[in-house]
């Protein structure tokens, strides 16, 4: 089966939007039947995403291609681009601005909660570029 | 026995129904729908909450009414009356005047529905502190319980498995007057999702209520009694009873009246669409600080139940105003001997079963199946308009390929597409009005332009 895609645009800094994306493709996961504990599974590591571009970036997209195995999002931003991903991957460790902090984002558990959540993640970025976040969950029915 | 999820109090009254589509409009499950120029009701989408009630411009939309003779089956005849109720009548008339005039309708005993308030707030503080999966979720509104189990089937397992004050309050009066023959207990209802919860239980296999009053027709029978005896010149000055009710309970059923009392975080939300937009937000983005949610599906909380007669905001202040009376008259009397009928009341007895899930959102339920019909909406979606018009008789383009998606409906319904079939030959103009007359019935076609 081909499977359906979907795409989405998000705006680097659009705070009051971030989610909106994650809560759409929701949405369709429920009208797909998906278990809900994966829904949840990929609710958790594709919000986190989100917010991550809105948060950091200038601007992005989302990719989500699903079909009857797995989901796959492809989240790719132009922006600052991660250093040390090394770093970024560990718990608590942030680079958000205070002022990202105090909207009760940027604790430092961004990528580590996509990795716990997902069952593959890759993240490919360049400096002054951009970042490209893949995630992959397989599907199961409920 | 299974849960009856198609039994509704609330019906379409054909003959008054003009079609106007307002209902279908407000639904927030999209149960309402045109079609032979009347609205109709999807059973297994409706969650009663009676916002098509309220927009009805011509009482097309009734609510079930097992009258007041209904008590007559019974030898001992109690009335459960929630605090709203007394909202509905100005301060002066007291608490105990309304009693009597309720009492010579025919009840034998009068009890008041928020004395169970004390036992479920004690059991919700307990949960607070243990360990348990937050949010914890009220199970007072049954509408919102349809709601989460329809819409949002993963919070099913964050609502408390605890009967309601009423449900309580009537536990325990049957067992005090287990000696008086035949007892039958009936609850002055609000809301017509009080009636339905009675007759198809959620979470428990038989109500314990023998039956339910509609608050709207019982409150005409009590004014007149009340105008009648002229009550108001031997007015009794004492405004209390000796039902032990705490004062702050008295507000149980207002928005935010649940949780005055309770440890950590909660929050209290009412209107049904402030809900639903709620339990999406915390769907998505979780939610670690919050302990306790109410969630009442009217504005004001009960006070704005479609079968109460009265303003919500008066009622809603005539209940704070009875409130801080008990308050001070507690204060005032140190000594005042209450009875908590409730006590003694096991938590077996107050438990419910888990609430189960059913989706409503779901296009299948084998995710393959459900896949290749997404697929399809998607290329239906491509075709719609957008225009959410209702036109075709459905509340949105959304709503129509759903229900083409289901059989329901066919693409033509639509009178934009039904343009470009008339533009491609495919449709006389003749034949596109006639899908027009089968949705919204002949005789809007009458008038003469």
């Amino acid at each position: 089966m081909s499977g359906i895609t979907f795409t989405y645009k998000i705006e680097g800094g659009d705070f009051a939007n971030a989610g909106k994306a994650s809560s759409e493709i929701k949405r369709t996961l429920k009208q797909l039947n998906i278990a809900q504990k994966t829904i949840k599974r990929i609710v958790v590591s594709l919000y986190e995403a989100e917010v991550n571009i809105v948060a950091h970036a200038h601007k992005g997209s989302i990719d989500v291609e699903i079909n009857s195995q797995d989901i796959l999002i492809i989240l790719k931003d132009e922006g600052p681009g991660i250093e040390n991903i090394e770093q970024a991957m560990e718990v608590g460790y942030s680079t958000a601005s205070p002022s990202v902090v105090s909207m009760g984002f940027g604790a430092g558990m961004g990528l580590p909660n996509m990795k716990k959540n997902s069952d593959y993640l890759n993240v490919e970025s360049e400096v002054g570029i951009g970042t490209t976040i893949t995630i992959k969950v397989a599907l199961t029915g409920s | 026995m299974k849960e009856d999820f198609l039994y509704h109090a609330i019906h379409i009254n054909t003959d008054k129904c003009i079609g106007c589509s307002h209902c279908i409009k407000v639904c927030p499950t999209e149960a309402l729908h045109i079609w032979d120029g009347h609205s109709n009701l999807d059973p297994e989408r409706c969650i009663d909450c009676d916002e098509c009630y309220r927009v009805c411009p011509v009482g097309a939309i009734q609510v079930e009414d097992d009258g007041l003779s209904q008590i007559e089956n019974f030898t001992t005849k109690v009335a459960l009356i929630p605090s709203v109720f007394m909202g509905q009548f100005p301060t002066h008339i007291k608490a105990r005047e309304v009693f009597q005039a309720i009492q010579e309708l025919g009840f034998t005993y009068v009890y008041e529905v928020e004395e169970g308030s004390q036992l479920v707030e004690e059991l919700i503080i307990e949960k607070i502190e243990s360990n348990c999966k937050k949010p914890i979720i009220s199970s007072f509104c049954p509408a919102v319980l349809r709601l989460i189990q329809v819409n949002f089937p993963q919070f099913t397992d964050n609502i408390i498995n605890l009967k309601t004050p009423v449900d309580i309050t009537a536990t325990s009066i049957k067992k005090q007057l287990k000696h008086k023959e035949n007892v039958g207990v009936f609850y002055f209802t609000p809301c017509s999702a009080k009636i339905t919860s009675l007759k198809a239980p959620i979470g428990e296999s038989e109500s314990v209520l023998d039956g339910v009053i509609n608050m709207d027709s019982v409150f005409n029978k009590i004014q007149s009694i009340l105008n009648q005896r002229h009550i108001a010149s031997k007015r009794d000055k004492k405004e209390i009873s000796n039902n032990a009710i705490v004062p702050d309970h008295i507000l149980w059923s207002l928005t935010g009246g649940e949780i005055k009392n309770l440890p950590g975080t909660c929050l209290s939300i009412d209107g049904i669409k402030n809900i639903i937009s709620f339990l999406d937000r915390i769907e998505t983005q979780g939610c670690n600080q919050i302990d306790f949610l109410e969630m009442k599906s009217c504005d004001q909380g009960c006070a704005g139940g479609i079968l109460t007669p009265q303003n919500r905001f008066l009622t809603a202040q005539r209940l704070r105003n009875r409130s801080k009376y008990y308050s001070d008259f507690y204060n005032e009397n140190p000594d005042l001997k209450t009875i908590n009928h409730t006590k003694g009341i096991t938590f077996d007895e107050v438990k419910t079963n888990n609430i189960e899930p059913r989706s409503i959102i779901k296009y299948d339920t084998n995710p393959l199946k459900a896949l290749a019909k997404m697929e399809k909406t998607q290329e239906i979606a491509k075709i719609l308009p957008s225009l959410d018009c209702g036109a075709c008789g459905f509340p949105s383009c959304k709503s129509l390929t759903r229900n083409i998606i289901e059989d329901n409906a066919s693409l033509e319904y639509c009178f934009i597409i039904q343009r470009k079939l008339e533009e491609k030959g495919v449709y006389t103009s003749e034949e596109s009005k006639e899908i027009l007359e089968q949705i919204w019935g002949e005789e809007k076609f009458k008038n003469d332009i």
